[in-house]
């Protein structure tokens, strides 16, 4: 009863717009990345490019590629200031919003949520290449003919038992290359 | 009773349709990634003492208890791993150039000279060899000594094990001469913990 409850209930997102046009956009974001309980890495900026796909509109799939440029920690020890760098991350994946993200008709405020492929590198440590996921809300307005979007969200790297956690940031803007304005 | 289905209930009705949607997709997210959520990178750090290498054949050693380090014994019950590793400090060479290992033996150990470190069989190089010119002062920078941290399996089984451990300095065995000295040394040790 519960599925067919999930089913219809992604049917009533979906049907309504299943005959529009397919549009396809472009973008790009930057914001803050903010590491969650992680004392070897400090706050860095966060940026990269989208590809908003309306198959639906409420619903947008989005590849993305991200780059996080973390900051690095500076602590004392026995008197004396040392340095340790910061992670830089590259991520590509896909983000699905329950949304028109201001490029096709839909909420303004929608939720969100993605799943990357991370590389996390920096001097000294052994690189990081796992799996990320974030969830988050988002707020999108449009000025044609670009949308704008502020997104924030917590997200993780699995690291085995434990996980790498950020919070972040962020404000895009974007544009429709293919399909109905 | 009159049923409100106007505009506005509409939105609101969608609206909730579309965070009940995001909250299905997110469960299988978090079911999916478990208990890694709860868990976190902590840095902790343990202070040694100054010590003088008078010869090449010389070994120096300090027993390390990291249960004196409050923050270790809060996450020790949840220590899954060590996200980073560095030893840093200042070493003063007071004679031709050599290099500088640090080794470490599970049990409290006595040795004194570096031909025994190297002789015990339970004994394992940690970190090094970290090169010093000829009458140099060199502060080891964090970054090339997480570099140079090559006894990450033995020190984790130690910090999940009784945190009680020699640490012997000495120097390289390529080195031919050796007489320096390491001062404001400390371990500085990031947990990957659960929290």
């Amino acid at each position: 009863m519960k599925r067919w409850g999930f089913a219809l209930l992604a049917g009533a997102l979906v049907l309504p717009g299943g005959a529009r046009a397919v549009s396809v956009g472009a973008g790009i974001f930057a914001g803050p990345s903010i590491p969650v309980i992680q004392d070897d890495t400090g706050t860095g900026v966060q940026f990269g490019l989208r590809l908003p796909i309306h198959v639906i509109p409420a619903l947008t799939i989005e590849p993305f590629y991200a780059r996080s440029n973390l900051g690095d920690v500076t602590e004392t020890f026995n008197g004396t200031e040392y340095t340790r760098s910061g992670f830089d991350d590259d991520s590509f994946g896909v983000t699905l919003a329950m949304g028109g993200l201001g490029l096709s008709p839909g909420a303004p405020f929608y939720p969100y949520g993605s799943i990357a492929s991370h590389n996390m590198t920096r001097a000294g440590s052994e690189d990081i290449s796992e799996v990320g996921y974030e969830l988050g809300l988002g707020f999108s307005f449009r000025l044609s003919p670009l949308a704008f979007n502020v997104r924030a969200g917590g997200g993780l790297v699995a690291t085995g038992d434990t996980s790498r956690k950020f919070f972040n940031v962020n404000l895009g803007v974007a544009t429709k290359l293919y399909g109905k304005p | 009773m009159r049923m409100n289905v106007g505009p506005r209930y509409v939105a609101r009705t969608r609206g909730r349709r579309i965070v009940q949607a995001a909250v299905l997709c997110a469960l299988p997210l978090l079911a999916g990634t478990g208990c890694i959520v709860t868990s976190g990178q902590v840095m902790v750090s343990f202070e040694l003492a100054d010590v003088s290498i008078p010869t090449v054949a010389s070994a120096l050693r300090q027993d390390i208890d990291l249960n004196t380090i409050s923050e270790y014994q809060d996450y020790k019950q949840d220590l899954k791993g060590l996200a980073d590793l560095a030893i840093l400090g200042q070493v003063h060479n007071m004679g031709a150039a050599t290099s500088v290992e640090f080794w470490m033996t599970p049990g409290l150990t006595l040795h004194t000279t570096a031909a025994a470190v190297r002789g015990d069989a339970t004994a394992v190089p940690v970190w090094g060899p970290f090169a010093v010119a000829a009458g140099a002062t060199e502060q080891i920078d964090w970054d090339d000594s997480a570099a140079l941290f090559v006894g990450r399996a033995p020190l984790l089984a130690e910090a999940q094990g009784d945190g009680s451990f020699s640490l012997y300095i000495l120097p390289s065995s390529t080195a031919t001469t050796a007489t320096f000295d390491f001062n404001n040394g400390v371990i500085v040790l990031v947990l990957d913990a659960g929290i």
